[in-house]
């Protein structure tokens, strides 16, 4: 029994003396560092890997719910981490922390969050569709234009303060138009890191034709009707400032204009929204590129993009 | 020797015991009856030194307080350590005596031939048919060799068959070491082939009642007129005291 | 027998194939794809380094929660003033190890110690309360037969107790590693330092879409803990051979 306790031990002080902070001033201290994402095939994992392989730099990338990674970093289980907003701008803000890099270094006006529908509901439902992408169009207008009570929506949203959120705001670029050529630029990306089979994209734009939608939203620029009497269930992750339209558009009473009533269903990061995609608990949903371009080919889960959220928006944050 | 003197026991506010005072002189076979649930198992337990109690109670003239290594004990239970082999049960009482290996052995192989237990000293007691259990649970009791053997109903379990097989047994081994046997049970046909005296106790609070000296000679026919006659009259003043019961109302044997 | 039981497994795998052709979803992929992922893991090593990590955690917590269980089960059989103590205890025991994953990435981190830590929680009761239950359901006579013999009380609790209460111990342990493997893999699936484990295979799995990977990861903890529940019951046996 000695022996056990002893060998306990001395595994316990190996676990503490490893977690022994070392700080990071530059891009090269990251090399053999461990740093936090919040998913595989997520955005930021997809970011991470391309600063990686551009800076020439090894290091342990693991999973940890956003919500967690402030805290993480500070108990120094992690070394840095990348994360949507508004999670580095409390960091910087709440924890003194600094940001090594924010995604608009990484890849400058790169497309993130998007709206994504059922390819069935679209089909069966497209009136709601276009109502939902009309509100998203109206909301993300809203933000351009009156920063400072978006501002005050996103801190009633994330229940950050405002603080938090004007620094966040300031990272993300608001859109709604779907950017083909971002998008496809991801997927030749995650063909490279093998995360996707080529054999189920086939050849890339016809796949993406199908994949993305640019109509719809063009339509949805037009559209109007004050009667729908539908409801509808929208996905969206769990305080990403990123999808602030969203909430700016309830905040508004613009879907019930439409006569929709807005279900919502909240996720921890992209993958688990795609998830419930493919079991249908979702009919439209705010999610990342990535995750949705992933699980679209790996699970043959049936989405179309349809609008942009936002381009820029994530960073790397160290202590 | 054994001799109580005004030995009384509570259990919570039930009196178990009441002034109990009896002897059993060095090298008698003892037996004592009473109605089921008199107190017949409290009364061997205080002799033992697993109970407290007020009153006396001498060994050998000496005041015995707890366990005495003087005293070996058989349960009415199967009470042998289910994780010990036949040997090992036997040698418990000597291990923890520090008797050493050498020796405990001798004892353990003389206690196998005496139980007629050639064969089993490496088999588990649920291995071993009722009756053998109870040979191994007499033998781990004398194994120390103590001068006095308390039994309480060890045979109560079994079917007649055995139950007279090992009685003839108890009293081969009896006749060669002379132990001094307090023996409890609440079947007279087997206090009156095994017993010298038969003492009767009444129903709870357990008291002496009466003695009855057994001079008949051994081995014992039970069919003879002379067992006959002094088990009817035990047994008549045994059922006194279940008479009693019922007309007080209890329920039970 | 052995033949029956391949039989069965077979038919099963074939009911399987049957399904997976019939529904033709990525979602439920067929045994030969999963088979083929899993040796395609296998071969590489990569299954092999995924599970000595998991075992390691779960060693960990298990051994620790022996190291405590054991003699604090031990100790509320025997003392009847320790008893009291089993309030706490049955308190704390209907919460799921998993609900206590947020305070343990608190508490230790998303390190080593956090995983065992949950696995601790998960192995400590049921190895406690068999423990505890051996120990207190040792019957009165056989405490009573080593004390009549002389024995003293901690030799009763040494030579009679311990050795009585020894298969209830074991039963306990049996539960307490299978609890601890289950625990292991969820206390996986959240935030990890190291990027390795089943539990963490199945994740990274689960995020890139990948089910046949997730039913690899599957297979591989169920054939562990079927190996590990084997060889705690052949132990079991050669052990308690008193045993009826």
């Amino acid at each position: 029994m000695k022996k056990i306790s002893c060998l306990l031990l001395v595994i316990l002080m190996m676990g503490c003396l490893s977690q022994q902070e070392r700080g990071i001033q530059s891009i090269d201290d990251l090399n053999g560092k461990t740093i936090a994402i919040p998913g595989k095939a997520t955005v930021q994992d997809f970011l991470l890997q391309r600063f990686l392989k551009d800076n020439n730099i090894t290091a342990t990338t693991v999973i940890v719910k956003p919500p967690e990674m402030i805290q993480t970093l500070e108990s120094g289980g992690i070394d840095a981490f990348i994360a949507w907003e508004p999670y580095p701008g409390r960091a910087v803000v709440e924890g003194g922390h600094s940001l090594l890099v924010t995604s608009q270094d990484i890849w400058p006006h790169h497309p993130c969050c998007v709206v994504a529908v059922r390819e069935e509901f679209l089909a069966e439902d497209r009136d709601v569709v276009l109502a939902v992408l009309a509100c998203h169009m109206r909301a993300t207008t809203f933000i351009l234009e009156n920063p400072q009570e978006a501002v005050r929506i996103g801190v009633d949203f994330t229940g950050m303060s405002e603080e938090v959120i004007s620094q966040a705001m300031q990272t993300i670029e608001y859109v709604y138009e779907p950017n083909y050529s971002g998008i496809k630029e991801y997927l030749d990306q995650l063909l490279d890191m093998e995360y996707v089979n080529p054999s189920d994209v086939g050849e890339v734009d016809t796949f993406l034709s199908k994949f993305i939608n640019s109509q719809l939203i063009e339509e949805a620029a037009t559209y109007s009707c004050s009667n729908l009497d539908k409801t509808i269930r929208i996905g969206y992750l769990r305080a990403d400032l990123h999808q602030l339209a969203l909430f700016v558009a309830l905040d508004q009473g613009y879907f019930d204009e439409f006569g929709l009533t807005v279900e919502l269903y909240v996720f921890s990061a992209g993958p688990e929204e795609m998830d419930a995609f493919g079991s249908q608990d979702i009919d439209m949903g705010y999610l990342g590129i990535a995750p949705a371009t992933t699980k679209r080919l790996n699970l043959g889960i049936p989405i179309v993009i349809l609008a942009g959220v936002n381009n820029e928006g994530s960073a790397l944050v160290v202590s | 020797m054994i001799t109580l003197d005004h030995v009384d026991k509570t259990i919570g506010e039930l009196p178990v015991l009441e002034a109990v005072s009896l002897r059993v002189r060095k090298g008698q076979f003892v037996c004592l009856v009473g109605p089921s649930g008199c107190g017949k198992t409290t009364l061997l337990k205080c002799i033992a030194g697993l109970r407290t109690y007020q009153g006396e109670i001498r060994i050998d003239e000496r005041l015995s307080q707890g366990v005495n290594p003087m005293i070996g004990y058989v349960f009415q239970e199967f009470s042998l350590f289910p994780f010990l082999t036949v040997g090992g049960n036997m040698e418990f009482g000597l291990k923890i005596q520090k008797v050493p290996r050498k020796e405990r052995n001798d004892i353990v192989r003389s206690l196998i031939d005496l139980f007629l237990l050639q064969g089993f000293e490496t088999a588990y007691p649920h291995e071993l048919s009722g009756g053998m259990q109870k040979k191994v649970a007499i033998a781990r009791a004398l194994a120390t060799d103590p001068e006095i053997l308390l039994m309480d109903e060890p045979f109560v379990s079994l079917d007649a068959q055995t139950r007279n097989m090992l009685q003839k047994e108890l009293l081969r081994i009896w006749q060669k070491t002379h132990k001094t046997i307090l023996f409890v049970t609440h079947n007279v046909d087997e206090a009156v082939f095994l017993a010298d005296k038969v003492m009767v106790l009444t129903r709870r609070p357990a008291t002496i009642k009466s003695e009855f000296p057994i001079d008949l000679e051994r081995e014992r026919d039970r069919t003879s007129s002379e067992f006959v006659s002094v088990r009817k009259e035990i047994l008549r003043e045994l059922e006194e005291e279940y008479v009693e019961q019922v007309d007080k109302g209890y329920k039970g044997i | 027998m052995r033949t029956h039981k391949v039989f069965i497994v077979l038919t099963f795998i074939a009911a399987w194939e049957v399904v997976a052709v019939l529904v033709n979803s990525r979602f439920l992929p067929s045994p030969l794809l999963v088979g083929a992922t899993f040796w395609g893991l296998l071969s590489s090593g990569a299954l092999l380094q995924h599970a000595a990590v998991s075992l390691a955690r779960v060693m960990a917590g298990f051994l620790l929660a022996i190291a405590v269980g054991l003699p604090l089960g031990v100790l509320m059989g025997w003392s009847p003033k320790m008893e009291n103590f089993s309030v706490i205890i049955e308190m704390l025991r209907p919460i799921p190890p998993l609900a206590w994953i947020p305070l343990a990435m608190l508490w230790f981190g998303i390190g080593f110690q956090s995983k065992a830590f949950i696995i601790f929680i998960g192995a400590l009761f049921p190895i406690l309360s068999n423990a505890l239950l051996g120990v207190r359901e040792t019957e009165p006579y056989l405490v009573e037969a080593g004390k009549v013999l002389g024995a003293s009380d901690s030799q009763i609790l040494q030579t009679i107790i311990l050795p009585n209460s020894f298969p209830s111990i074991l039963e306990g342990l049996r539960i307490g590693l299978g609890i601890a493997w289950m625990c292991l893999v969820a206390a996986e699936l959240t935030g990890l330092k190291t990027p390795l484990g089943l539990g963490y295979l199945i994740m990274e799995a689960r995020d890139l879409g990948r089910a046949d990977t997730v039913m690899a990861g599957m297979i591989a903890i169920g054939v562990i803990g079927y190996v590990m529940n084997i060889a705690l019951k052949w132990m079991e046996n050669r052990l308690v051979r008193w045993k009826p």
